[in-house]
């Protein structure tokens, strides 16, 4: 009797698990048959939109990991060189404001100029090295919404560097994962402005450090 | 004695030789080039006994530079703009304090447009300069012409001044970064087209493609970029003019009164390069295929620098009687003199005069006058104390003479008279004038080693509307040894 039990859950198990390994077989071979595929006329294609989405790691333990999404375009000024224009969005919260600033959440709004060195020319799986220039906006949510916000963070222009990986999924669709790094100085300052933030010297002010590590993983739709 | 007397006599020939023919037979009876290297030894101002030509100078292989036959206008565009990325980073990284910009700074830089910066002497007249010499390189190097480059060093120096700091941008920024940066720029080219030999291998060749990085990084980095096409027989690195120059130590006493004992002394280093020649026989011209530019630097109680150059951007030979040969052309100068008492920096256009004359067999002359306008020029202020800055901003009036009296084995005589007129723009209003002369034997001791004496007097005469005139001046006297090449 358990001998029979013990073979009909095995049966049943066997049958579970073919049923996960045909849609998941299907969904293999559907991302990889145009792979297969891959041919040189895909090299034709320079311009592709984007689209991505990930998580942000601020290096300050008082801010929470946020979501981040975006998307943008992407061209090949060569088979080794490729530049992206993207525009990303995030919201993290705070775990300890920095000074001047209460409890509530920070938003950034990214405008992204990165260039890539490629390793390869062509292939399925070429990665690549990230460099680039972002623009950084940021806007202070206080936690209590009705509280009148007094302080917000100066906007800033930084550098990242990073890493990714392109998987050409067929000649018009790519997938990529990009590891980026930003390192981001600025300082909290009091609302409303007195004058032009130009003339504030960084040196008089208590600068925070908001530098991050942005995971993301993307499509690009070549066309 | 003998082997110094043949060396002599072999030079005596060798310039003797280069007077007798005349511009009109140069052309038709040698090949482009050949020859240039005793005409622009024997005849420019600066130079004087020097550079007994060695017979290696005298080869044919000398040319006018030659325009590279790639283009890469994209190219230099990018890489103007990869040269204030790489600055602002640099800054940006190590903290400095006028790299935190955004958006905003930018939108500010637009809406409150230009003013005079406070900065220091030294970062206005040589730091940006030296900024635009990179803008400058990254056209030229990628085989855009000597005016097309400029506009990178100007298109460059906008995009840093309205974008890439967070202060207001500086007009007097934008001029000296586009100007300076054209005459170090094309300098620094032309230096390092002499240096870079592709048929070099070996330490040979790192060496040369080492200097030339360090002298022009713009231009460095494109060969290693594009290896391959620089290497093309017509590229840069085989243009090549004649060089000549002299290299001098001294020892040298300064002061600003009579009292000798009162004197300040030490040790100076000065080196003359004269690029290309005044007199080619009417062959066509490129702007920089003639200019000196002589380095001092002195140290005393800490460094001075002066740098005295300029060079021909146009130029026409007239016809002239036999011993006589003359150019008129427009001449760009660059002015640096950083002295005790007396601070001087602009870039001027002047139209001038190069003049050489036969006087007799042994004895030639060469006169030099030029005049125009100091399109931007500082002088020290006592007046002016704003954050760094101590000077007047201004424009005015430049105009130089040079006369060089070469005797050959007997010496040679320099007399060198240069006039600063300047109108204040910014900073305590009124008018400073400037004047330096310069009077110097040397005199051949052995093979192309030379003593000499140099008398140098600054006077600085500041008429202030607001405040009591000043008038300044100072003394030098150097004892020095010189080397020729």
């Amino acid at each position: 009797m358990r001998k029979e039990e013990r073979s009909m859950r095995k049966n049943k198990r066997n049958e579970n698990q073919s049923g996960l390994a045909v849609p998941a077989a299907w969904l293999v071979l559907a991302l990889v048959w145009p792979s297969l595929s891959f041919g040189d006329e895909a090299q034709g294609h320079k311009l592709a939109f984007k689209a991505e989405a990930g998580a942000v790691f601020r290096t300050d333990q008082n801010f929470d990991t946020g979501f981040l999404y975006g998307a943008g375009f992407f061209t090949l000024l060569s088979p080794r060189i490729g530049l992206e224009l993207l525009i990303t969005g995030n919201r993290a919260p705070m775990n300890e404001p920095p000074a001047g600033l209460s409890a509530g959440k920070l938003a950034t709004t990214q405008v992204l100029l990165s260039g890539q060195y490629r390793f390869a020319k062509d292939g399925r799986f070429i990665p690549y090295a990230i460099f680039g220039l972002e623009f950084n906006f940021f806007h202070f949510w206080p936690a209590d919404e009705a509280e009148e916000n007094t302080a917000d963070v100066v906007d800033r222009l930084a550098p990242h560097l990073g890493a990714g990986l392109d998987w050409a999924l067929s000649d018009w669709l790519t997938l990529n994962a990009d590891a980026r790094y930003s390192i981001i100085k600025t300082w909290v300052e009091d609302l409303p402005r007195e004058g032009p933030i130009g003339e504030v010297n960084p040196d008089e002010v208590d600068q925070i450090s908001l530098n991050a590590l942005t995971l993301t993983l993307g499509l690009k739709f070549f066309f | 004695m003998m082997r110094k007397t043949g060396v002599l006599l072999f030079a005596v020939f060798l310039l003797g030789f280069s007077f007798s023919v005349r511009a009109d037979e140069v052309a038709v009876q040698k090949a482009p080039g050949e020859g240039l290297c005793q005409a622009a030894i024997s005849s420019f101002s600066l130079v004087p006994f020097a550079s007994l030509p060695k017979p290696e100078q005298t080869s044919p292989a000398a040319a006018p530079a030659a325009e590279p036959v790639f283009r890469r206008p994209v190219a230099a565009v990018v890489e103007t703009a990869a040269v204030n990325v790489a600055i602002w980073l640099t800054g940006y990284l190590t903290g400095g304090q006028q790299a935190f910009i955004s958006l905003e700074t930018m939108n500010e830089n637009f809406k409150y447009w230009f003013e005079w910066d406070p900065n220091h002497f030294r970062t206005n007249f040589i730091a940006h300069p030296y900024h635009g010499s990179l803008y400058f390189n990254s056209g030229r190097s990628n085989g855009l012409s000597y005016w097309e480059s400029a506009l990178c060093s100007l298109g460059g120096s906008f995009m840093w001044e309205t974008v890439m700091e967070r202060h207001r941008p500086s007009i007097n920024d934008l001029i000296m970064t586009t100007t300076g940066g054209m005459f170090l720029g094309e300098a620094m080219f032309r230096y390092t087209s002499l240096i870079l030999d592709d048929n070099a291998r070996g330490f040979d060749r790192v060496w040369r493609e080492a200097v030339s990085l360090l002298l022009n990084p713009a231009g460095g980095l494109n060969r290693l970029f594009f290896g391959g096409e620089m290497v093309r027989p017509s590229g840069v690195s085989q243009a090549k003019s004649p060089l000549s120059g002299i290299i001098t130590l001294g020892g040298q006493a300064r002061g600003d009164n009579p009292d000798i004992e009162s004197n300040k002394t030490g040790p100076s280093a000065d080196f003359l390069l004269v690029y290309g020649t005044p007199f080619t026989g009417g062959e066509a011209r490129q702007p920089f295929d003639y200019f000196p530019v002589e380095f001092t630097l002195r140290f005393q109680d800490k460094a001075y620098l002066t740098i005295y150059g300029y060079s021909l951007l146009f130029g026409r030979e007239l016809e002239a009687k036999s011993g006589q040969n003359h150019l008129l052309g427009l001449f760009q100068h660059y002015d640096y003199i950083n002295t005790e008492a007396i601070e001087l920096g602009g870039t001027s256009l002047c139209a001038g005069l190069v003049s050489r004359f036969e006087l007799s067999k042994t004895t030639h002359l060469t006169l030099t006058p030029q005049l125009g306008w100091m399109i931007l020029g500082v002088s020290n202020n006592e007046y002016v104390v704003e954050d760094l800055r101590d000077y007047n901003y201004g424009t005015g009036v430049t105009a130089k003479l040079d006369g060089f009296f070469n005797f050959q084995k007997y010496g040679s005589v320099l007399l060198r008279w240069a006039h600063y007129t300047i109108y204040a723009l910014e900073g305590a209003a009124g008018t400073d004038r400037l004047n330096v002369f310069t009077g110097e034997y040397r005199i051949p001791v052995w093979k192309q080693v030379m003593l000499g004496l140099q008398y140098q007097h600054y006077r600085r005469n500041s008429d202030y509307r607001d405040f009591p005139d000043v008038k300044k001046f100072l003394y030098g006297l150097r004892l020095q040894v010189s080397y020729g090449f």
